[in-house]
């Protein structure tokens, strides 16, 4: 993704943006994030979009990430029209901080806007998609710890601490069992260009099933060549184009 | 407050109010008369009711009444108090058999009535006599009974003459005969060239027209031609349920009471009452001098603007809200033009019509549009709203007031601003209320917390040798403490085994009749197992141990020590001297004090 937004044509002054990436290139990324972070925010205060959004993508080539920078160049990509790239920014704002409250207010305005599908939820969702991700491992590794110390009196004391054991062993089952559907859902993808069309096989002349506004989410569950097989919203599966969907999880460079 | 005190103040406060109404409207009002004949026709014989009534008047003599060809005599006398928003009216109604004696048409003179030191005059009425009575019919046009129309409905129109798209309060006007009991529908209004606002609620009264008492309803509408030319009003059809008296012939020579039309039993009926047609004039709109942002607004108005924020920064969004507000035809009515857009992104508006009268003409329409500056700016586009005036026939222009604001910031170089769903939609209907504009959030400026990368933590080697790490220590220690245990565990059991065998020696010792071997080998044996307790954890046959191992287990004085060894050497005398020895008699008390003290001093000793 980052390498199609590079390719897209920037409108904000040049002079600007050379002196962006001149700082980045000289001061060093790392060191200079804050500074970095301030002149991407100044061209975004100027209505330097582009600008700002080539400022946001440097820091994301160089890191540190985190989910304001992400949800920082999908304010930048949604003042210049990409919806698409916004879409998939807020997104993974989302992905690395889940309770991100701006990134899920921009995202739910820009669904409004574009009609974007989302998987239909059932209480099967509702009730393992939280604790997401991090807070799961996190949630788990905890109880674990608690369930350990729970029960260590039974080789000091020959005796366990039965209640704070029994807690621990329903939030590790929870926390587990969310870690477990998560991972089994399949890697999140994100429709990035204006409309993706599933079809039945992975070609063009094959039929159509459905159409997908920019911003659906759709689940991998097979990669072919320039076709990606995915779980629609509608739970049905399809092909799609691989170039009009990107990954909401990012490799690190 | 006392209860005596509270009573006394309700029955004053009581006792002022019912004064105050009593005494209020009695000077306030003017005193009228009228009369009112329950039939404009009869015929030779029928009996009619007159009715004189005199408002605002409490005592008043029955007027004499006498009209040529007429027997009118006096029947009875009522008084009636009428509350109308805390305005007390006080009325008299003085009622007269009127029989007409011979065929004709007469009047009733207008009579004079004193009343509350001024003379009021009734209006005169008039009757046709016919020579015999009819039989009554229901129809189309109007309703009647014995005659008489009972019910009729009319359209009231403040003109025969207006303009394609000009809304017209009308009224749709229903009598009913104040004898007839009526239940009536809302009327049913169909008709080309004409679009017909919805009917409000209708307004009931009593009134008196042609010298009779009417129960007047009024439908208040709004018509407006959508087409010139000459055009009849649209259909009225109501729809009602009437109780009328039944039909029977007039019996001669009975009591007046008996045949009177309305006295009879009742009977239902469902009659259709529908208005006569009325033509009107339209006329179109003139095409000279018409404005091209005419958009169709027939009326007289006024425009009111205003913008907000008034300090934004370019791609700020900004609500411009114009009211109109006047009487016309609002449902026709579209935004006023935003004219000089240049640097400006505009939306479309929406609009939300507030009306102040029940025909929905009148009232104020608010239109609110969002508008994007794309550039700096020192003030809002301009607006202009254009109308027809049917009053001067000539179309009007009304300018907003200039909007000051203070947009900063940089020109933007694409229009990308957002797009608030519902305007850009473009579908946002004239009556719905305008949305707020919307926007996607601001920068968080804050770097936040910074992240390794996407993949869950779970994912990374670290989580795992973070957690191993402990868990391997945890694990160590459990293990080395439960060894640990078990090793007490054995320990324990052994102590056990030696406390249990020390016991049962010392049961040996407490016999007074024990035999010396007995009594040897359980002192012996407890010394052993005293010196094996105190040598644990290592372990060992306790019966291996001897004399100088129990010597050196503890440290004794002397003469203990002495007795110790003594105490072995008598009881392997007593072992090794052959059969026999040591089986004999009880052991001496002496030597038995003797052991036993030389035990007790040992088990005293400290290791």
């Amino acid at each position: 993704m980052l390498e199609k937004v590079a390719r897209k044509e920037t409108k904000g002054p040049r002079g600007a943006r050379i002196f962006l990436l001149l700082l980045l290139f000289c001061a060093g990324a790392r060191a200079a994030a804050p500074a970095d972070l301030n002149a991407a925010h100044a061209l975004y205060d100027k209505g330097d979009y582009a600008g700002a959004r080539a400022g946001y993508e440097a820091l994301v080539q160089s890191g540190p990430w985190s989910a304001n920078l992400f949800y920082n160049l999908g304010n930048a990509a949604y003042r210049q029209g990409e919806k698409g790239s916004a879409f998939l920014a807020y997104e993974r704002a989302l992905a690395l901080e889940p309770g991100h409250p701006e990134a899920a207010a921009n995202l739910r305005f820009l669904r409004e806007e574009t009609g974007a599908k989302l998987p239909a939820v059932t209480w099967v969702d509702r009730a393992l998609e939280h604790p997401a991700g991090n807070t799961a491992a996190w949630l788990a590794a905890a109880a674990f710890w608690g369930l350990c110390f729970s029960l260590a009196p039974l080789v000091w004391k020959r005796r366990a601490a039965a209640g704070p054991a029994l807690v621990c062993v329903l939030a590790l089952g929870w926390s587990g069992a969310a870690l477990w559907w998560q991972n089994s859902q399949g890697a999140l993808w994100i429709v990035t260009a204006d409309t993706a069309t599933a079809r039945t096989e992975p070609a063009d002349n094959a039929t159509a099933t459905a159409k997908l506004p920019v911003g659906s989410r759709v689940r991998l569950l097979l990669e072919r060549g320039a076709w990606v097989n995915v779980r629609l919203p509608d739970a049905s599966k399809g092909w799609i184009a691989r170039d009009a969907a990107d990954p909401v999880r990012l490799a690190r460079r | 407050m006392k209860p005596v005190f509270l009573a006394s103040l309700r029955l004053c406060v009581g006792f002022l109010l019912v004064l105050g109404l009593l005494g209020m409207p009695g000077a306030a009002d003017a005193a009228s008369a009228s009369a009112t004949l329950s039939g404009s026709t009869a015929a030779v014989g029928e009996t009619l009711e007159l009715k004189i009534t005199v408002d605002g008047a409490d005592k008043i003599t029955a007027p004499a009444v006498r009209a040529e060809g007429l027997d009118i005599r006096p029947s009875g006398t009522s008084s009636q108090i009428r509350m109308d928003n805390f305005n007390m009216t006080r009325s008299v109604t003085h009622t007269y058999t009127v029989t007409p004696l011979k065929e004709g048409t007469f009047a009733i003179p207008a009579l004079q009535i004193a009343a509350g030191g001024q003379t009021i005059t009734t209006q005169p009425l008039r009757l046709t006599v016919s020579g015999k009575a009819g039989a009554g019919s229901v129809g189309g046009g109007a309703a009647t009974a014995s005659k008489e129309t009972f019910a009729s409905a009319e359209w009231v129109l403040p003109k025969t003459s207006a303009y394609v798209g000009e809304a017209i309060p009308v009224e749709l006007r229903l009598y009913v005969d104040a004898r007839v009991q009526c239940q009536t529908q809302m009327p049913s209004i169909a008709g080309d060239g004409f679009t017909v606002q919805k009917l409000g609620q209708p307004q009931q009264r009593r009134v008196a027209k042609d010298g009779r008492e009417w129960e007047l309803v009024i439908f208040k509408t709004a018509l407006t031609p959508a087409k010139s030319g000459k055009l009849a009003l649209p259909s009225a059809d109501i729809n009602a349920v009437v109780v009328l008296p039944s039909k029977r012939q007039r019996l001669p020579d009975v009591d007046d009471f008996f045949n009177d039309p309305f006295g009879a039993f009742p009977q239902r009926q469902q009659v259709v009452i529908r208005p006569d047609p009325v033509e009107m004039e339209v006329k179109p709109l003139p095409v000279d001098g018409r404005p091209k942002e005419f958009s169709g607004a027939v009326g007289q108005f006024t425009l009111e603007t205003k913008a907000a924020p008034e300090n934004v920064r370019v791609g700020d969004p900004v609500t411009l809200t114009c009211v109109v507000k006047g009487v016309g035809n609002f449902d026709r009515m579209e935004s006023p033009v935003v004219a000089g857009t240049t640097g400006w992104h505009l939306y479309p508006p929406s609009g939300k019509f507030k009306a102040d009268d029940d025909a929905g003409i009148s009232g104020e329409k608010t239109f609110e549009q969002a508008l994007i500056p794309e550039a700096p700016q020192t003030e809002a586009p301009p607006v202009t709203f254009v109308f027809f005036n049917p009053s001067s026939g000539r179309y009007e222009t009304l300018h907003g007031k200039r909007l000051a604001l203070a947009v900063s910031g940089t020109a933007a170089p694409s229009p990308a601003a957002p797009v608030p769903a519902a305007v850009a939609s473009g579908a946002a209907p004239a009556a719905t209320p305008a949305p707020a504009v919307r926007d996607i959030q601001y920068l968080r400026i804050d770097p936040g917390a910074h992240v390794a990368g996407f993949d869950p933590v779970w994912r990374a080697s670290g989580f795992w040798t973070s957690q191993s790490v402990p868990l391997a220590a945890l694990l160590a220690l459990s293990g080395w403490q439960w060894r640990r245990n078990r090793q007490n565990d054995g320990l324990l059991r052994r102590a056990a085994r030696l406390r249990q065998a020390k016991e049962e020696a010392a049961r040996v010792l407490r016999r007074a009749d024990a035999k010396p071997d007995d009594f040897y080998g359980a002192a012996i044996r407890v010394l052993q197992l005293e010196t094996a307790l105190g040598r644990l954890p290592v372990g060992g046959d306790p019966a291996a141990v001897d004399a100088e191992a129990v010597l050196a287990s503890r440290s004794l004085d002397c003469e203990t020590a002495e007795g110790v060894r003594r105490l072995f050497a008598a009881h392997d005398e007593l072992r090794y001297a052959g059969v026999g020895a040591g089986t004999g008699a009880a052991v001496y008390p002496d030597q038995r004090e003797r052991v036993l003290q030389i035990l007790a001093e040992f088990e005293k000793s400290h290791a």
